[in-house]
């Protein structure tokens, strides 16, 4: 009787679910109220007027990332971030002039040091002290005339929120929102540090990255997994490298480095910015004129052209730790604006997404393998060709070795069968929802906006990404499958627990 | 001079060098107007109260085609008794996956999932909620859906067996990251270990939950009088109060309202505490002490006082121990305040191994500094300006103004709070904001908890006093439960206990067992399959044994002789491991033939636990420890037969050490006791094991050459 009863509640809602889909909602309202214009100069800028709340939304990302660091600076695209938090010509400082005099010394004892040490075991560790120490003299004599963190200081107190920015393979994008009528506030000072950006404070600053190495990487055991992880998976593409940077190389770097880095990759036909808010488009465009026009124009830097070969072995890295096990297992695939690459993330919803997803059933549910299981399309990066990913936290008592088995029983199994279409269905639902909750804050929605035009082809394709996952179906599906999770093309990283003494 | 000198001076050297700074500007910002700001919109939210008790909340936006929701539930972990800690937790995740009266919880997340749509609930410390995201369209099934697992939850025995597996998982990950080490500890040590604001989970606490216990604590804490509910998005109110109404309007009232938070005892002193961790670079500091209440009068001049010393950009923290020293990427604080009881004041830094006492000595100093030094009109600006400007951000997404009114009711704070704050922040001065520093902050009784590599770092901990080295070892499961044993529990279990050997066959049959001898059928799961081989069982009671089983590789032979023992497999012999050989001393405790003859030995500590459901039947559980705590394990007896149902402990599994069950079945008759012929074992849940008797002997003639080393 029972079960009769729910088949008869399931039926109910799949009706309820019919009835539903007829009414689609209309993206083209959101759409058609987004203006765009390039300055003259050549950069893009983005506007959503959103009068909800007088608040507004400012993203400026710049199509530069870790993955353009040149060889022996890596994580120089991360310098440059938070050096772009150190102020102006005019923020930041209480006498540039002096101030300018003391970081030319600085720079002058930091190549001496450098050039020191680069005679390896013959280095004089005597004068590498006595250096050290004038380095540390000239940078508190700069100090005298540094206003500490100004640029940020005048956010907070102007009422901006979530005053950030973040560096990834692929872009570096600087985020925060004010009060609308901080508009021009905005403009003149995200203008000034894209035109007159002063790396103050640069020798100081190196210490606190690599505090933010340490957190990341070095003192947590799935830090040190994930880098090593990339590491193996990409050996030509420089996706390879540590994002933050090697410790040698945030040791290494100086400022010149940094500002080589920025003449080079801020320019404006590389970078976007997207405000979403209480704004009018007219005055966005006069004002963006007036300031963001001054950023001086370069030419469009070139994409990498190091491509990484075809994975012929599959690879394996092992991390053994003080913590429980991990597992990750990544397979090569294209870049973001791909044809396969909707098909790659239906897959990557089918297969991990989710309490129905096949690995929670197989791993979490079933077999209690593992406590989390999920599976994702597009990382580290996505720009260049990237990786399918799917990661399991192994439930006490279980190992890696158990999971990994059952994670390739249930790959094999998407392989050979063609998944139902009512699960091809849901993938679309779901789709569907994320896309309309990614809208709901200004913020998230300018995010959006600006990964969009960066990375995936033009912000238009965020609001036409729907026509896209409707195509996909059960076939699609199994094709890019079998095409793509190959066992010899196979990267695998494991955290072990260390036996402890 | 009196405070109020003081105000009226810093009052106007505040405003002197504002207008310096504004004469004095060259910068282009300066010279920026702003236009005024269009004013917030205050959305209208509609509050009802139904006949239960239940208050709901409206707030129609319709730009997007989602509807939210959040019920609002009082009850929160410090519900749970000190020896189920977890049970909200589990009730409060079960209650969405374990199912309704109408549907499983694999239908609801298949129906969820296929519209793109998620509920989920989640129990915390001091409350919980429900949540609800939904497309517009499928608003119906979702309040159905809402209604269903807030009323009529099943709580099915394999999502709470998940839930546990979750949370085991969790405690043996606890100490991966060197953070989450430093929180738990840190809040342990300002709360109190025991406090419902700072204690975890064990393993023991997570294995005393059961069904019966989630059952119970659902139908006492969640019902109207202990919910509210606020619902967002993309409807029209009059409708949705219908809808509402249908759901909910026959919500019958519970039990009544949930028992108040309770109050936190705390001394002032200082302290330091200390983890050593040798996998890691960096050290995570943590110190402070108690904080305070919302409602106190302080309560805005220390908002005031938080952004001078902490705030992210230009904060004294930030700005001296990070972009001045270079000493770390994240360091900051707050001295919070709850509602209820109080918050905890901290900051903290993560430095290098190397730095640890030159970082924590420059935190200390900027707490010291906020008590000595007056802001600057400049850190005033910046401090005061940034709450009063930011204002606007407080309404800017639907959810939190909703649920901001919801919170306020429910605490029976104004509405209106909110403006009263900006009110007072608007009239903090310098003085206020040192005479609150040097009121609530005691830099002479820091709780100082660090987390790091000792041998690396630039000084002794001592400097900072005598250290408290903490031990982090997540205890094996073996502990107690901690509620207290009464003369009644321990009556009751030693009469039970006495009926179930009486069942068995008697204490004196039993104490004339020197030894047994058995053949079984023995069904292993492995992660291959399950697999079944013959074996061979010699004992001689109390500490000789010998395993043989016939696998088609050929006989693997378990030999235990005292304190040594054997592995052989083929012609490998190895020593038994100390693990072994540990639990097979532990064996002989668990040994129900030998506890049957010592059912009257006073050692031997017998106490009732309850009477639950097991496996279909009801059970009497005994906890049997011995007298000195050291060694336990449970009984389960069938409630009307007496005979054990099963043995419960902790012990050695294939991949370390678990919670087993051995469950019992096919009791027959063998030298005037009852012997199962059946066992099931289990581990953490999992099928391990089940053996079949096929020929049991008790006292068989066996050759001590049995038990010596193999050759």
């Amino acid at each position: 009787m029972k079960s009769i009863t729910r088949r008869a509640v399931m039926l109910l809602f799949l009706l309820l679910m019919v009835a539903g889909a007829v009414s689609a909602f209309d993206f083209s309202d959101i759409e058609n109220r987004v203006v765009e214009y390039r300055l003259n100069n050549g950069l893009m800028v983005i506007v959503l007027p959103r009068d909800d709340a007088p608040v507004a939304s400012f993203v400026t990302m710049v199509n530069v990332g870790g993955a353009d660091d040149p060889k022996g600076s890596t994580g120089i695209a991360h310098l440059f971030e938070h050096m772009a938090f150190k102020g102006t010509k005019e923020i930041g400082t209480s006498n540039l002039n002096k101030e300018l005099k003391w970081m030319a010394e600085e720079d002058r004892i930091f190549k001496q040091i450098f050039e020191e040490k680069a005679k390896g075991a013959a280095a004089d560790t005597a004068l590498l002290a006595r250096l050290e120490e004038e380095l540390s003299k000239a940078s508190d004599s700069a100090g005298q005339y540094v206003v500490p963190n100004e640029y940020g200081q005048i956010v907070e107190r102007e009422g901006g929120v979530g005053l950030n920015a973040f560096t990834s393979y692929d872009v570096t994008a600087y985020h925060m929102s004010f009060p609308a009528n901080r508009l021009e506030l905005w403009m003149a000072m995200e203008a000034d540090r894209f035109s007159n950006p002063v790396l103050r404070e640069v020798y100081k600053e190196k210490h606190v990255i690599a505090e933010e190495r340490r957190m990341r990487t070095e003192s947590s055991p799935q830090g040190k997994l994930v880098e090593e992880f990339i590491s193996a998976a990409y050996k030509a593409h420089p996706y390879h490298n540590s994002l933050v940077g090697h410790m040698s190389d945030i040791m290494n770097y100086n400022r010149m480095d940094a500002l080589q880095f920025f003449k080079k990759y801020y320019v404006p036909s590389n970078m976007v910015v997207v405000i979403v808010g209480d704004v009018q488009p007219e005055n966005v465009r006069q004002l963006a004129e007036k300031y963001l026009g001054r950023i001086p124009t370069g030419p469009k830097p070139a994409p990498i052209l190091t491509q990484e070969p075809p994975q012929i072995s599959e690879r394996r890295v092992t991390v053994r730790d003080k913590a429980q096990p991990v597992y990750i297992c990544g397979f090569p695939i294209p870049y973001s604006t791909h044809p396969d690459m909707p098909a790659l993330e239906a897959l990557a919803d089918y297969l991990g997404q989710g309490r129905t997803s096949q690995l929670y059933k197989g791993l979490v549910k079933e077999k209690k393998l593992a406590v989390q299981a999920v599976a994702f399309a597009g990382f580290p990066g996505v720009k260049y060709p990237s990786l399918f990913g799917i990661y399991a936290m192994p439930a006490k008592d279980k190992t890696n070795a158990e999971n990994e088995q059952e994670i390739l029983a249930i790959i094999e199994k998407v392989k050979g069968e063609l998944i139902p279409v009512d699960e091809v269905e849901k993938i679309k639902a779901r789709a569907k929802a994320n896309l309309i909750n990614s809208m709901t804050g200004n913020e998230d929605l300018a995010m959006a906006l600006a990964t969009y035009e960066v990375v995936n082809g033009g912000w238009r394709k965020l609001f036409n990404a729907m026509e896209k996952v409707e195509a996909i179906t059960p076939e699609d599906i199994k094709r890019v499958a079998n095409n793509y999770l190959d066992a010899n093309r196979r990267t695998v990283g494991m955290l072990e627990p260390e036996e402890s003494n | 001079m009196n405070r109020r000198f003081f105000t009226i001076l810093f009052v106007t050297v505040f405003l002197v060098s504002s207008a310096l700074t504004v004469f004095g500007a060259q910068k282009t910002i300066d010279k920026i107007k702003f236009p005024p700001l269009n004013e917030a919109k205050m959305p209208a939210i509609e509050k009802v109260v139904l006949e239960s008790g239940l208050t709901i909340y409206l707030l129609e936006d319709r730009e997007l085609p989602l509807v939210n929701a959040r019920v609002r539930l009082a009850a929160g972990e410090y519900l749970s008794p000190s020896e189920k800690i977890g049970l909200a937790n589990i009730m409060g995740e079960v209650m969405r996956t374990g199912g309704t009266e109408k549907m499983t919880g694999d239908e609801i997340d298949a129906a969820l999932e296929a519209i793109g749509a998620s509920i989920e609930v989640n129990i915390g410390n001091t409350s919980g909620s429900a949540s609800m995201n939904i497309l517009s369209e499928y608003t119906d099934t979702g309040l159905q859906l809402l209604a269903d697992i807030l009323r009529r939850p099943v709580f099915a025995q394999d999502k709470i067996d998940l839930k546990k597996t979750a949370l085991r998982s969790g405690i043996a990950r606890r100490n991966d990251e060197p953070l989450d080490i430093c929180l738990r500890e840190f809040r342990k040590i300002i709360y109190g270990k025991e406090s419902p604001y700072a204690r975890h989970t064990e393993y023991f606490t997570v294995d005393n939950i059961s069904r019966d216990d989630l059952v119970a604590f659902h139908k006492k804490y969640i019902s109207p009088e202990n919910a509210m509910l606020a619902i967002w998005g993309d409807f029209d109110k009059n409708e949705m109060l219908a809808k509402i109404k249908q759901h909910f309007g026959d919500w019958p009232k519970g039990e009544g309202k949930v028992p108040k938070l309770p109050d936190v005892k705390y001394d002032f002193k200082p302290g330091i505490h200390f983890v050593n961790k040798d996998n890691v670079t960096q050290s995570y500091i943590l110190l402070g002490h108690i904080g305070g209440y919302t409602g106190d009068p302080d309560y805005f001049a220390l908002l005031v006082m938080n952004n001078v010393l902490n705030s992210s950009f230009g904060g004294r923290l930030f700005n001296n121990v990070r972009s001045k020293l270079g000493l770390a990427y994240s360091v900051g604080g707050a001295y919070t305040s709850n509602i209820v009881y109080p918050g905890v004041y901290y900051s903290y830094c993560f430095t290098k191994s190397e730095s640890t006492v030159k970082a924590t000595r420059s935190v200390i100093d900027e707490i010291k500094r906020i008590q000595t030094e007056l802001p600057t009109p400049e850190e005033m600006r910046m401090a005061k300006n940034g709450y009063l400007n930011s204002f606007v951000f407080n309404f800017e997404d639907k959810g939190d103004i909703i649920n901001r009114m919801m919170e306020y009711d429910y605490f029976e704070f104004p509405n209106d709070f909110l403006f009263k704050v900006k009110a007072n922040v608007e009239k903090v001065t310098p003085a206020d904001v040192q005479e609150v520093a040097r009121k609530w902050l005691r830099p002479e009784a820091l709780q100082i908890v660090i987390v790091g590599k000792g041998a690396e770092f630039d000084e002794p901990l001592t400097v900072f006093g005598a250290v408290d080295s903490i031990d982090v070892t997540i205890p094996t499961g073996e502990k107690k439960a901690t509620a207290e044993v009464t003369p009644e529990m321990l009556a009751k279990g030693k009469q039970l206990f006495a009926l179930a050997a009486k069942a068995s066959g008697g204490v004196e049959n039993f104490k004339k067992i020197k030894g047994n001898s058995y053949k079984a059928a023995m069904n292993i799961s492995l992660p291959q399959g399950e697999f079944t081989f013959e074996s061979n069982s010699f004992n001689l009671f109390p500490d000789k044994s010998r395993d043989v089983i016939i696998t088609p590789m050929g006989e693997m032979i378990n030999i235990r002789n005292g304190s040594e023992g054997w592995a052989k497999q083929g012609p490998a012999v190895m020593p038994a491991s100390a693990e072994d050989l540990d639990d097979a001393k532990k064996d002989i405790f668990r040994n129900l033939l030998l506890a049957f003859q010592k059912a009257e030995n006073p050692d031997f500590s017998i106490a009732y636990i309850g009477t639950e459901p097991f496996k279909g039947k009801s059970a009497n559980i005994l906890e049997i420890s011995s007298a000195d705590g050291s060694q336990s394990f449970k009984l389960a007896l069938d409630a009307t037969s007496h005979l054990p149902l099963a043995k419960m402990y902790f012990g050695q599994t294939m991949t370390g050490p678990g919670n087993l069950t051995e469950t019992y079945d096919d009791y027959r008759d063998v030298s005037g006791v009852k012997i199962p012929h059946s066992v099931l074992v289990e581990a953490d849940g999992n099928r391990l094991v089940e053996l079949k008797i096929k020929e049991y002997q008790i006292n068989p003639s066996v050759d001590e050459s049995l038990f010596s080393k193999p050759q």
